[in-house]
């Protein structure tokens, strides 16, 4: 039996409307992402420079840290900018939705809660902490591989994702609550805005200092420790 | 010859910029080294007082910028420790005396002359911090294991970083360690945590900086205490020896005066 993705074996790099479309198989996932990646960089780096990309995830199995990998491996290296998420296999696809990536195709339509159509938003990657005193507004999803210090913001128009520390405000679905998440690496921050919600957080709570997802449901902010 | 010019800044107000400031200034001119020591909290002149310099001041800072004076005669000598100058803020003057342009001049026309320039910025991050900081190539930034002390110096680490200061080193001042035990003080690996630079100092709470202040005789100046010793490995760290961090939870054990007491409190013991 041939697995999804069996036949791609190659990081392949492809033209898709206005952006570029890279390929990742998961024979990739893990130490032969370096050396896959760097003969890629040698030969489409240039290509690659500040370039759109989807990022197509093919096979199964993929984790928090592979696409992290991709992301320090190819993406930052080429100093290029994801504007979507593909992946192959369902489970994947479906964890990363609820993780906030944006799984959407540029320019691809979706349906919001409110029955309007819209554009779906590029997500915005930051690449570094943020300190206090700064603050993000974005309309898509972010997505911070850092910290967000106490006195830093960000304002999402979809999902909040950090991969870090987050000790600062979170404010995601500046205008819908149903189908966006924050996420933290390890939720440190006292206030915490999904939509027109708000929810007071203190140290007692047993997953202060772990990493959490969370999300409106039924009225209220919901928070769930991810574990493993 | 070339001149390190550091600002001593913080964010907030009353975490110890201008003792550090003095009394770093003090040890690196007893090391051999020339400093001038700038109190750019202009209005809110301080740094005279601590440096025990405040009765033989003729010209300020804003009489070299207005061209009122020659830089030279604004700079006040130290006479107990050779090669230490004073650069005094005016007291009846504000913030906008000075710009960010003049005070860049004035710190380049210091350049070759003197080997550290030592610049006490004033709190806030408004023009003064901005102004204090136009000149200088390093910062030291200076905390005190509390949120509030952390969360402003956050905001001028990020400020200093995107004015790419060529180091921001920082100085973890007024630790007690019976607290950081106890948890009721951020520890200095928290402080360290957060913030994400170099930390190049660890100073205890000591009596005697309230005392030295005063009297207006920097502890680095004779002082034996933890405190003055903590300022002389901070000095040490800025002239490149590897000195290695004390344990901030144990302040109070190998601090001189307990040392002391343990010393005669055997000695009482032994009679």
């Amino acid at each position: 039996m041939t697995s999804p993705g069996r036949s791609r074996e190659e990081l392949e790099l492809r033209g898709e409307g206005g952006a570029l479309r890279l390929v990742v198989p998961s024979r990739y996932r893990g130490v032969r992402m370096a050396a896959g990646a760097e003969a890629l960089l040698s030969k489409a780096g240039p290509i690659m420079k500040g370039a759109g990309m989807i990022v197509d995830l093919r096979g199964e199995g993929w984790s928090v840290s592979d696409i992290i990998s991709v992301v320090e491996e190819i993406i930052s290296p080429a100093e290029a900018e994801v504007i979507a998420w593909r992946a192959e296999e369902p489970e994947t696809a479906s964890w990363m939705k609820r993780a906030g990536f944006a799984m959407n195709s540029p320019g691809e339509r979706r349906e919001p809660c409110c029955g309007v159509y819209e554009e779906a938003v590029r997500s915005l990657m930051v690449q570094e902490s943020l300190r206090s005193g700064k603050k993000i507004e974005h309309d898509g999803d972010v997505i911070v591989l850092g910290n967000l210090n106490d006195g830093a913001e960000i304002i999402a128009g979809g999902s909040v994702v950090v991969l870090g520390r987050l000790r600062g405000l979170a404010h995601a679905g500046l205008d819908r609550e149903d189908d966006v998440v924050i996420v933290a690496g390890q939720y440190e921050a006292t206030q915490v805005r999904i939509g027109g919600k708000i929810s007071y957080i203190d140290e007692t709570c047993s997953w202060w200092g772990k990493p959490v997802s969370m999300r409106v449901v039924k009225g209220s902010i919901a928070v769930k420790e991810i574990k493993g | 010859m070339d001149t390190r010019i550091i600002v001593v800044t913080s964010g907030k107000g009353g975490v110890g910029k201008t003792t550090v400031t003095a009394n770093l200034s003090f040890r690196l001119a007893m090391e051999g080294y020339s400093v001038v020591a700038i109190d750019a909290d202009i209005g809110l002149r301080n740094l005279d007082v601590v440096m025990g310099l405040e009765n033989r001041i003729v010209f300020n800072i804003v009489d070299v910028i207005e061209e009122a004076c020659k830089l030279p005669q604004a700079l006040v000598r130290d006479k107990r420790v050779e090669n230490l100058h004073l650069l005094p803020a005016a007291q009846t003057r504000t913030k906008e005396a000075v710009t960010s342009d003049q005070m860049l001049k004035l710190c380049n026309s210091l350049r070759g002359k003197y080997d550290f320039v030592l610049i006490d910025s004033p709190a806030g991050i408004e023009s003064g911090f901005r102004n204090a900081a136009a000149g200088a190539d390093e910062a030291l930034v200076v905390v005190t294991p509390d949120v509030s002390s952390v969360r402003d110096a956050d905001r001028i680490i990020g400020i200093l970083e995107s004015n790419q200061k060529k180091s921001i080193d920082l100085v973890v001042n007024r630790v007690r360690s019976k607290m950081i035990r106890s948890g009721k003080m951020l520890g200095v690996s928290d402080v360290s945590d957060i913030l994400a630079v170099n930390i190049i100092g660890i100073i205890p709470e000591d009596d005697n900086v309230v005392t030295s202040t005063n009297k207006g005789e920097p502890l680095t100046l004779g002082s034996t205490s933890a405190a003055a010793r903590a300022f002389e490995n901070v000095s040490g760290r800025i002239l490149g020896r590897e000195i290695p961090l004390p344990d901030p939870t144990s302040f109070d054990e190998n601090g001189l005066l307990t040392g002391l007491k343990k010393m005669f409190g055997r000695k009482a013991g032994r009679g």
